[in-house]
């Protein structure tokens, strides 16, 4: 199944040719079942009609997500609908599906000007099809991506590689540990266990927290150990938790082993989700697709008014909220929280410190 | 003897799986090398801490708590559940024989502590005809308990039918917790011999253990009260989906227990066969709101016969065997109805049913096999409200309907008011009822004698059937009223909390049926039966403490306190009985400490003053115990383990009488090694 997503009041010109499967409205948004005969045609169409209108006020966009539907359309529709407010009819969004992609990569590649990948599957697909556009990426976790821009395949020249950037799903570390200091104030010891692939090294957290007036524990996470047993020894000095976002020790295996027993010791833990904080966690800093969404639109505006050369490095989320386990918070006697005041005050720390 | 030689296979299957193991399930495997994708971020995950799991924090609870955490039961050295009750303030432990641990608060017990509330993962476990709980016939190990939160006070609203004086809830680990292969040998003095084995595996959404267990020894000297018991417990977790749990358990145990009567000079043998089954759903709607289903199946089954000959008077056959059974559903939602009020209630149906050849024996002989059910439906609801930043109001009520007492209402307000993070305090007034028993109510206890030398009697069926104690199908609920105002500092820098309760209870219409004698002069065994009826009335009040402290990382402490004054009237009596059956005075203190090297050291004094009990109805002097607890942790790559050596009742010279003046209790001592492979 394919999903096309055609700013259709930006376009004249691809009305005709598009009519069999265009909704005309603003921002409208085009999903039919059709046989794939129809859906290369469309898929044609597309690319013919995006080259007739291939003059230099208008900044082709193409949107691929990794999987159809709820969280990637969630993305999509807000990406669209911010557009729609904010740009002067010079942006030209299209929407293709993985697949699509994957058969037409050339030609989706001559006709774009930006690539944006929603998801990490469709970011490592990008990158290994050649191609020249500028890629950005979001919706990604920063430690895949980092391994996904290493695979890239360029067909330009060395001096002027490939761009290729990311608007991210992990949350500043900076912003986790500021939710921390709210909470805890600054007499708990934070125990992190730390992932061998971890972006940030032991030094840098330390230094980051002592900035922050936190007292730390850090446990350097060996994957051939027993995980349990190095938790186990991190909790024993630790009154709180925090998680970073590691594949090998917050992954969906370990998350119940890690909840219980911190919940045992009485350790609260700080989540990089709102999964994690349904699950069990204390509460969390975390980027909803929408929010994810519209940070993605404002990349695209200002990428359109930027040359090229001036391709921005990976970016954590802006927009944020924070989310609180009531229950556990509860339990925990953590009474009168208000996740809104609690991200409010962290924006305004966060305007502090810069 | 035949026990031995369960204990030594269960030992041999032990050191069989000990190789085994290393090839037991790897719980967290690496997977350095697997991609994090978004969906890691966004994609749902289990509901890990359920409403069941947690608990409400001291701070807020409408009613003294204290939690016996693993730790603690570690460091207690106990090798039975119920001796863990010694570390809460105002209960006592104690025992009739080897096998029947007697836990008891504010007093006014027989044998049967029936004022109590006890549950084992949200099941009632006190024994469906006479409303006391087997202790040694729980189908459950020590070590599968996560934790123990005593409700001090009488909770209705939150816990259901019987939580009348206190409520003992008892939350086991999750079966995700207990991978791999887990073993436990106790070997002591006084023959005891326990073995434990557990496997638990987890494989993606689906987790289980399975428990064996034996516990053996041979209770106390110069009685024949020697026990042995089998356990097998299962336990299974399923996430059906992210938002709905499954949990499953099952649980059978059987033993036999040596059963001697001093007045009647008798000995004998009794088995136990009890098992369970129970099923649970958890739906999460949301983090603040969730829903829960739970249905469950007990059936306890005991079987003894004493046949006793008295000169001249005959043959007397008293037959104590009963089967009885328990069926429960309960539903329960919780919700958190704003930002500051949250409410839990729910609705539950079940039915006690009972058979005894003896206990419920009919008029005529030969006994006609009895059956007697008891339904029972209760509607229950708790509102949370948080009236301002400091003032919490908690309030809440049960309604249930029995057919043996009719309907009852439970109704409870609190204030807790926290004056800042250290200090704060609750104001409490509840009203609860208990109703009667199967036994209480239908029990008919009837004993035929035979091969009399009497003269003019019949001879058969028998010479003649002497009626030991009727129960009263006419008793009406015992009802309490309590009121309770407690202190409670937290200074979480320092490791310390402190508790104080103070409070006031007004028992009344208490069923007892000690001395409430009914002559019958064609009873040639003892010309009188004893009726249950509504005839007691006691008025308690005192002081409880706890102190929990934790000054060092590797050194914790906790102390529990308490003064109780109980006033009863329980007319029939003898003037000396009943008068003291809550101690004045109880305390316990343990100290934890871990030394380098994986050495735990820990020491636990327990204090309870003079009482009587009404078991044996005369005073038992006041009780110091000291029991001590040295180990060593030793761990591999792929096992942990700990040996450790208990002393119970260390002090020397220091034989206490147990509740009963038979009941010495001397010193015990064991070696605990226990060894876990993941």
């Amino acid at each position: 199944m394919q999903c096309l997503v055609l700013k259709a009041n930006i376009d004249k010109t691809r009305k005709d040719c598009c009519k069999a499967h265009a909704r005309q409205g603003s921002g409208a948004i085009l999903r039919e079942r059709t046989v794939s005969f129809f859906r290369y045609c469309a898929v044609l169409c597309l690319f013919a009609a995006s080259l007739s209108t291939a003059n230099a006020d208008i900044f082709r966009v193409t949107l691929i997500s990794s999987h159809d539907g709820g969280t990637y359309q969630r993305v999509i529709d807000t990406i669209t609908t911010h557009i729609d407010e904010q740009s002067q009819h010079t942006i030209l969004l299209e929407a293709v599906s993985l697949d699509d992609f994957n058969q037409h990569s050339t030609a989706i590649d001559r006709t774009s000007d930006l690539l944006i990948p929603i998801g990490i599957r469709a970011t490592d697909s990008i990158v290994q099809h050649p191609g020249s556009t500028s890629i950005l990426a979001t919706l990604v976790p920063r430690s895949s991506f980092n391994a996904s821009r290493k695979k890239i395949t360029s067909e330009m020249p060395l001096e002027s590689p490939r761009n290729i950037s990311a608007i991210l799903l992990d949350q500043p570390i900076e912003r986790q540990l500021n939710l921390t200091r709210l909470l805890f104030g600054n007499v708990k010891r934070i125990g992190i266990p730390l992932g061998l692939s971890s972006q940030l090294k032991h030094d840098e957290i330390e230094n980051i927290a002592r900035q922050f007036n936190l007292s730390i524990e850090i446990e350097n996470i060996d994957p051939v150990e027993n995980l349990i047993h190095q938790i186990s020894r991190l909790l024993d000095r630790s009154d709180a938790l925090l998680a970073l976002p590691n594949p090998v020790i917050f992954n969906r295996r370990n998350v119940r082993y890690i909840l219980l027993s911190t919940y045992r010791k009485r350790i609260p833990v700080i989540g990089f989700s709102k999964s994690y904080v349904k699950a069990g966690a204390l509460a969390a800093t975390y980027s909803s697709p929408e929010q994810i969404g519209k940070q993605t639109a404002e990349a695209i505006i200002s990428l359109q008014k930027k040359p090229a050369r001036e391709f921005p490095a990976a970016a954590p989320p802006i927009y944020f909220s924070v989310a609180i386990n009531e229950q556990v918070a509860r339990s925990f006697g953590y009474t009168g929280l208000s996740a809104q005041q609690l991200a409010r005050k962290i924006s305004q720390l966060e305007r502090e410190e810069q | 003897m035949q026990h031995k030689k369960f204990f030594y296979r269960l030992l041999a299957a032990l050191l069989i799986a000990t190789p085994c193991s290393t090839s037991a399930s790897e719980p967290l495997p690496p997977q350095d090398n697997s991609l994090f994708s978004e969906e890691d971020f966004l994609n749902e995950l289990p509901v890990v801490l359920t409403a069941t799991r947690l608990s409400q924090p001291a701070r807020e609870a409408p009613a003294a708590t204290t939690i016996i955490d693993r730790e603690l039961i570690k460091a207690s050295g106990a090798r039975e559940i119920a001796d863990l009750f010694r570390l809460v303030p105002g209960f006592v432990v104690s025992h009739d024989n080897g096998y029947t641990p007697i836990v008891t608060y504010h007093g006014l017990s027989n044998e049967q502590a029936r004022r109590m509330q006890v549950l084992v993962d949200g099941r009632s476990v006190y024994s469906v005809v006479f409303g006391g709980t087997k202790w040694m016939d729980l189908p459950l190990a020590i070590d599968d308990i996560e934790r123990i939160e005593v409700i001090r006070g009488p909770n209705a609203a939150t816990y259901g039918a019987n939580a009348f004086l206190s409520t003992i809830n008892i939350i086991t680990r999750h079966s995700s917790e207990t991978n791999g292969v887990f073993a436990r040998v106790n070997v002591g003095n006084i023959d005891i011999r326990d073995g434990y084995l557990r496997y638990g595996n987890s494989r993606d959404e689906l987790s289980y253990r399975v428990t064996l267990g034996y516990n053996h020894d041979t209770g106390f000297a110069g009685r024949q009260d020697s026990h042995q018991v089998r356990i097998v417990n299962f336990r299974s977790d399923y996430q059906l989906t992210p938002s709905d749990a499954m949990e499953f358990q099952l649980g059978f145990n059987n033993g036999e227990m040596g059963v001697d009567s001093k007045t009647l000079n008798a000995t004998d043998e009794k088995s136990n066969k009890n098992h369970f089954a129970q099923i649970r759903w958890q739906h999460h709607l949301s983090t603040d709101e969730n829903f829960s289903l739970q249905f469950y199946y007990i059936k306890e089954d005991t079987a003894q016969t004493y046949d006793i000959r008295i000169p001249v008077l005959g043959r007397v056959i008293a037959n104590n065997s009963y089967k009885a059974n328990r069926l429960d559903l309960e539903a329960q939602h919780i919700k958190q109805l704003a930002h500051d009020a949250r409410i839990v209630w729910g609705g539950g149906i079940r039915r006690d049913s009972a058979s005894a050849p003896g206990y419920f024996g009919s008029e005529e002989m030969p006994f006609k096999n009895l059956y007697y059910n008891n339904n029972l439906y209760r509607i229950f609801g708790n509102l949370e409200w948080r009236l301002t930043q400091k003032l919490l109001l908690n309030t809440g009520a049960m309604w249930e309907k029995t057919d043996l007492s009719g309907t009852g209402f439970a109704p409870r307000i609190g204030l807790n008011y926290l004056f800042n993070p250290v200090h704060s305090m609750r104001l409490t007034a509840s009203h609860g009822t208990r109703s009667p028993t199967l036994a209480e109510s239908k029990s008919n206890f009837r004993v035929p004698v035979y091969d009399s030398t009497l003269p003019t009697l019949p001879t058969t069926p028998s010479n003649f059937v002497s009626t030991l104690w009727k129960g009263n199908e006419d008793l009406e609920s015992e009802t309490i009223t309590a009121y309770e105002l407690g202190y409670m500092a937290s200074l979480p820098k320092q490791g310390f909390t402190l508790d104080i309760k103070i409070y006031r209870e007004e028992l009344a219409g208490l069923i007892y049926m000690d001395e409430n004698r009914v002559y019958d002069p064609n009873d040639y065994f003892d010309f009188r039966y004893e009726v249950s009826e509504n005839f007691g009335e006691a008025t308690i009040k005192g002081v409880e403490t706890t102190i929990n402290y934790q000054p060092l990382r590797d050194t914790r402490f906790t102390l529990s306190h308490s003064y109780t004054k109980l006033k009863s009237t329980l007319p029939k009596l003898l003037p000396d009985q009943g008068k003291r059956t809550a101690p004045e005075l109880i305390f316990s203190f343990l100290a934890m400490q871990k030394f380098p090297r994986g050495i735990n050291g820990s020491l636990a004094y327990y204090y309870v003053s003079e009482s009587d009990g009404l078991g044996s109805g005369r005073p038992i002097p006041a009780i110091r115990r000291l029991d001590l607890r040295l180990a060593l942790a030793f761990s591999g790559r792929k096992m942990r383990g700990e040996i450790a050596i208990i002393v119970q009742n260390a002090l020397p010279d220091n034989d206490y009488i147990d509740w009963r003046d038979d009941n010495i209790f001397e010193r015990r001592q064991y070696v605990s090694l226990d060894v876990q492979f993941n």
